[in-house]
């Protein structure tokens, strides 16, 4: 066994072991066969597609079966954001100096969207059909059922409703590279503002009266989670649409927004502003990515291009 | 079903006979539908998938030289698909040419901005 098959094999470790009972000394010899000749290393783009394939042969054994290109990052992207706001909100719960109510509702019902949305990009035709029908249930039931003013009720109906329609898309390729880099900031852009948030949290106690205002979504972490979360939505929206500039575009403006809110001081009338415009903002850059993307897709279809 | 780049070239391969991984590898640079030959691990990405929606399936392997060699066939839904796609690419490629027929290259007027 040389060099190269050795490090093959060792690569090929990425594959689940019942995948390489059946399969390694076949993939072995197809490797070794198409290596250029004389070389001692494998090329990095070949492993690179090695660990992709092993990887999602690991996935699949979990039940997951990636269908689609790009639907890796997504759900990646979808479980961050959602690990940020869990990091971010029991930070908050096990600070002493937090003592805002929370509704009975609220980590079920965000488990629950992220959960259904992940699983929406991901399963099976029939699973993925079912996921989105919850989906939109739950973003009509919250826009007649939910305490209008509150921000996380209006976030995480527009975020249900993003998800569901993203869900339901089945667009073109799209760019990647740009698409990766603009989720990757949206990520970044994510990251400091918990960070900030929680740094602003443990300067100095909350009475009932500032922490409800927060609660209300009047420029603190509470509010500024799911709107992040949102932006990173609307940007893994992007992922699959074409026209994506325009969609980097139409989110960069709630993603400024929130950014310059969280680098201004407290409460300074900026910050009011900003919190207020990215309210309205974000949602509405979520529903034009959402535009833009059935556009396209009706667009390229009409094309018969792509199929 | 999307049938796009790598996975209309396997198709395309499949459709002369059964073939086994590296010889499909070889049959796609050989007649010309990629410049370079793709990474296995994405050939193996896309034969598993294509298996999967039952557009090709195993057809049983052999041993040469010590190293196991299994074989991969068209079937009839693969076949199918292969048909609806080449003609798609038919058609928009016969657009290209007509378009590009009636197609006049602006002159380059002089002072205009590049």
């Amino acid at each position: 066994m040389n060099r190269l098959e050795r490090t093959y094999r060792l690569v090929l470790t990425a594959y689940p072991p019942d995948y390489l009972a059946e399969r390694e000394e076949e993939l072995v010899a197809t490797l070794l066969a198409a290596a250029p000749p004389g070389a001692s290393r494998p090329p990095a783009r070949e492993v690179a597609a090695l660990v992709r394939h092993g990887v999602e042969q690991r996935c699949r054994r979990f039940g997951v079966v990636a269908r689609r290109r790009g639907l890796e990052h997504a759900s990646t992207l979808a479980i961050a954001a959602l690990a940020a706001l869990v990091t971010l909100v029991l930070g908050l719960q096990l600070s002493p100096r937090w003592s805002a109510p929370y509704p009975v509702g609220f980590f079920p019902f965000w488990a629950s969207v992220s959960v259904a949305a992940v699983v929406g990009h991901l399963a099976s035709r029939r699973v993925r059909q079912a996921a989105r029908g919850l989906l939109f249930a739950v973003g009509i039931a919250g826009l007649v059922a939910g305490p209008a003013s509150l921000l996380v009720w209006r976030s995480a109906v527009g975020a249900a409703l993003a998800f569901g329609l993203v869900a339901t898309l089945r667009p073109p390729r799209a760019s990647r590279w740009p698409a990766l880099v603009a989720c990757a900031a949206g990520v970044a852009v994510g990251a400091v503002a918990v960070h900030q948030q929680l740094g602003r949290m443990w300067q100095g106690p909350l009475d009932a009266r500032e922490a409800f205002w927060i609660f209300q979504g009047y420029g603190d972490a509470q509010s500024w989670a799911p709107l992040l979360v949102l932006v990173v939505i609307g940007l893994m929206a992007a992922w699959w649409v074409p026209g994506f500039g325009l969609a980097v575009g139409v989110n960069a403006l709630p993603a400024t927004l929130v950014v310059l809110a969280l680098a201004t001081p407290e409460n300074s009338w900026w910050e009011k502003v900003a919190s207020n415009a990215a309210c309205v903002l974000v949602p509405l850059a979520g529903v034009m990515a959402a535009g833009v993307a059935v556009a396209s897709t009706l667009r390229a279809r009409s094309l018969h291009v792509t199929r | 079903m999307n049938i796009d780049g790598l996975r209309f070239g396997v198709l395309s391969t499949l459709a002369s006979g059964p073939q086994h991984g590296y010889g499909i590898l070889r049959e796609l640079v050989d007649g010309g539908e990629v410049d370079t030959a793709p990474p296995v691990g994405s050939l193996y990405r896309v034969l598993d998938r294509l298996a999967e929606d039952g557009l090709i399936r195993e057809a049983g392997g052999e041993v040469v030289d010590g190293r196991f060699r299994r074989y991969f066939e068209l079937t009839d839904a693969g076949a199918a698909a292969l048909a609806d796609a080449a003609a798609a690419r038919l058609r928009s490629a016969r657009l290209a040419q007509s378009r590009l027929r009636r197609h006049v290259t602006p002159p380059v007027q002089k002072g205009a901005l590049a």
